[in-house]
């Protein structure tokens, strides 16, 4: 079927429509210093409806990012602590029996939120992190008989702790594949520990202020869904999933004894939604090659499976990324 | 009394054929009756008998006498002599090693075994074996036993030692080569493969192909910039070692930047390969003259860029 889609009207439209985004990297860059990686992925997440899992080591600014987003956007925000005594009630809601009227009245929990950070998810037993990755799967919970939509955007950012592994409940495999990203925050360079550390000492608590309305995140992700994906694109993303579940079909029999799964269909879809909000952060009206591998690492991480040879030898899901990337042909 | 005297001719040679039929004869005899201590020589016998006698011979283990060994056990000859009759023949190779006379005694074949154990025998003559030492010179110092004197080597006994050694070697050395290719995810069998033209002389060959095919002329322009890209990828990547075509446009003009190229050349190639991007993801339709234009920066860059001792091979 040929495409109608005119690209040089898309593209005006898209240069209009993203000029929020700057706002909102000025109103991020307020409190975060660098950690630039971890806000355009923050901002792939929310413009793609795609939660996002964060990893890096205390002190790395991942909750203050996550604060600082909802706070640039005037939407409602929750905070969950995960500890290993939460109960799925505490978090999606309950039934509470109302002695005065004789009934049964819901209390919703904190889940009922545009922005969830889900912290330390790790720290809570498989029954919370189920209720948590139900509602994400679904954009609505269940208590007692009835079903509740969640708002619109709806959006979980869980972070979790690579160290202090003794008495975590690690994510299963299929619940990680429902985070569209798994972002892994590093630390600042000098220079940025320099102006952290300027900005501490002064006792300066530098607030972002709210510059967009949840209607705003809701009109901009129609505009990323405009955003044009050619087939040659679509080509690229599958042979590049193909390859982390074939590597013998790419020549890449090297990789073949390191990888115990590839990634799910779910690694395609969430690609090409991440590379077509990466595109339009960048301005463009369509997808390029660049996107693709810009996005590429943040979407597989997590969803390929690494054999104990690879574990054996310190090669990383990354390092499997990378030879993908470096050996499937770009279009 | 005439026709008496022919009857009892008639039963006389009858009588004679019979006894002949019947005849087992049995000899022995010995090559020389006269070696050196250690030698060897054949004791044969030879057996006549009707074929249709049963003949047990002797059961001979392996000596004949304490003095006499055999050493080798020959397989039995037999011969068709016609008129009913066989003849048997075997061959002993004994040996001594006492010196002095012996005698090899005679043996007993036997034949006619009948049901109430009686039986018929014909026995051979008996043999003499001189068995001489050698004469030691008294007058001369005694010398040590020499070792064993080692045969030398052929080129089959050598060829079995050297053979295995090569085999084993060139195992290993595949072993290491086949490893290599297939860390270098390189197939392992292309050293047949026919040697690919240089960097240059392909990329024109095949910009000559696409300028021929009329492409972007036909409304193909995906096709044209798809191909020319592929083509100019491939390019660089044997030209420059570094793998263009698993590389997005902004990395190639990143790595180009880095190689000893005119700047206005790597601005060319950007812009080239932007609008080839736009063409092949963003279904932009660039006018006429800027595909013709970018056939033309193609052709530029292979002759710009191709290495010097090309021409100067083609010089020679």
């Amino acid at each position: 079927m040929e495409e109608t889609t005119d690209i040089r009207e898309l593209n005006e439209r898209i240069k209009s429509e993203s000029s929020f985004v700057d706002l909102i990297n000025m109103e991020m860059g307020k409190v975060i210093i660098g950690q630039k990686k971890m806000v355009e992925s923050l901002m792939i997440g929310l413009l793609s409806d795609g939660h996002i899992l964060l990893e890096g080591v205390p002190g790395l600014a991942k909750t203050l990012a996550i604060n600082s987003l909802a706070g640039a956007i005037d939407a409602k925000f929750s905070r969950i602590q995960f500890t290993p005594d939460l109960l799925p009630a505490d978090l999606i809601g309950t039934m509470i029996y109302s002695q005065k009227k004789e009934e049964f009245a819901v209390r919703k929990g904190p889940i009922f939120a545009n922005f969830i950070l889900a912290d330390e998810i790790n720290r809570s037993p498989a029954k919370v992190q189920s209720a948590l990755l139900e509602a994400m799967q679904e954009n609505q919970v269940t208590i007692g008989d009835t079903s509740y939509k969640l708002p619109s955007p709806f959006l979980v950012l869980a972070t979790q702790n690579p160290i202090e592994q003794e008495g975590t409940y690690p994510l299963p495999e299929a619940q990680v594949d429902r985070f569209m990203l798994k972002v892994i925050v590093g630390y600042p360079s000098k220079e940025e520990e320099k102006l952290i550390l300027r900005q501490q000492i002064k006792n300066e608590k530098p607030k972002t202020n709210a510059v967009l309305k949840p209607e705003d995140i809701v009109k901009a992700r129609a505009v990323v869904n405009d955003v044009y994906l050619d087939e040659k694109i679509e080509n690229y993303i599958t042979d590049i999933v193909f390859a982390s579940r074939f590597p013998d079909k790419y020549g890449l029999s090297n990789l073949a004894g390191y990888i115990s799964y590839g990634a799910s269909p779910r690694a395609s879809i969430f690609m090409a939604k991440a590379a077509r909000a990466y595109a339009f952060l960048k301005r463009r009206g369509y997808v390029i090659p660049e996107d693709v591998r810009a996005i590429c690492a943040d979407v597989m991480r997590h969803r390929v499976g690494l054999t104990y040879e690879a574990e054996a030898e310190n090669i990383t899901s990354v390092d499997v990324i990378n030879e993908i990337l470096n050996t499937v042909e770009v279009p | 009394m005439k026709i008496a005297k022919i009857y009892l001719g008639i039963i006389f040679i009858l009588a004679c054929i019979s006894l002949e039929a019947q005849e087992v004869r049995i000899k022995a005899s010995i090559d020389t009756n006269r070696i050196l201590i250690g030698d060897q020589t054949n004791l044969n016998f030879e057996l006549i008998q009707p074929k249709s006698k049963t003949v047990i011979w002797p059961i001979f283990t392996d000596t004949i006498s304490s003095h006499i060994e055999i050493v080798q056990k020959g397989k039995l000859d037999t011969v068709d002599l016609g008129s009913g009759k066989i003849s048997i023949r075997a061959k002993y190779l004994i040996t001594s090693f006492d010196s002095g006379s012996f005698t090899i005694p005679a043996m007993e074949f036997i034949y006619d075994l009948k049901s109430d154990s009686t039986f018929s025998k014909s026995a051979t003559n008996s043999l003499l074996l001189n068995v001489n030492t050698l004469a030691v010179d008294t007058t001369k110092a005694f010398k040590d036993i020499k070792g064993i004197k080692g045969e030398p080597y052929t080129i089959w006994e050598i060829l079995r030692i050297v053979l295995p050694i090569i085999l084993i070697l060139g195992l290993i050395g595949f072993g290491i080569y086949a490893y290599r290719r297939y860390k270098a995810n390189k197939p392992i069998f292309n050293m047949f493969t026919k040697p690919l033209p240089s960097a240059d002389v392909e990329a024109i060959s095949s910009l000559n192909e696409l300028k021929d095919k009329n492409l972007w002329q036909n409304n193909a322009i995906k096709s044209y910039y798809s191909e020319l890209t592929n083509i100019m990828r491939r390019y660089i990547e044997r030209r420059y070692d570094f793998p263009a075509q698993e590389m997005v446009s902004s990395e190639i003009i990143g790595s180009l930047s880095n190689e000893d190229l005119s700047k206005d050349l790597v601005e060319k190639t950007e812009e080239i390969l932007q609008t080839s991007d736009l063409v092949k993801f963003a279904k932009y339709e660039p006018l006429g003259n800027v595909n013709d234009a970018a056939i033309k920066w193609a052709y530029n860059f292979v002759n710009s860029t191709k290495e010097i001792t090309q021409d100067k091979e083609a010089e020679k």
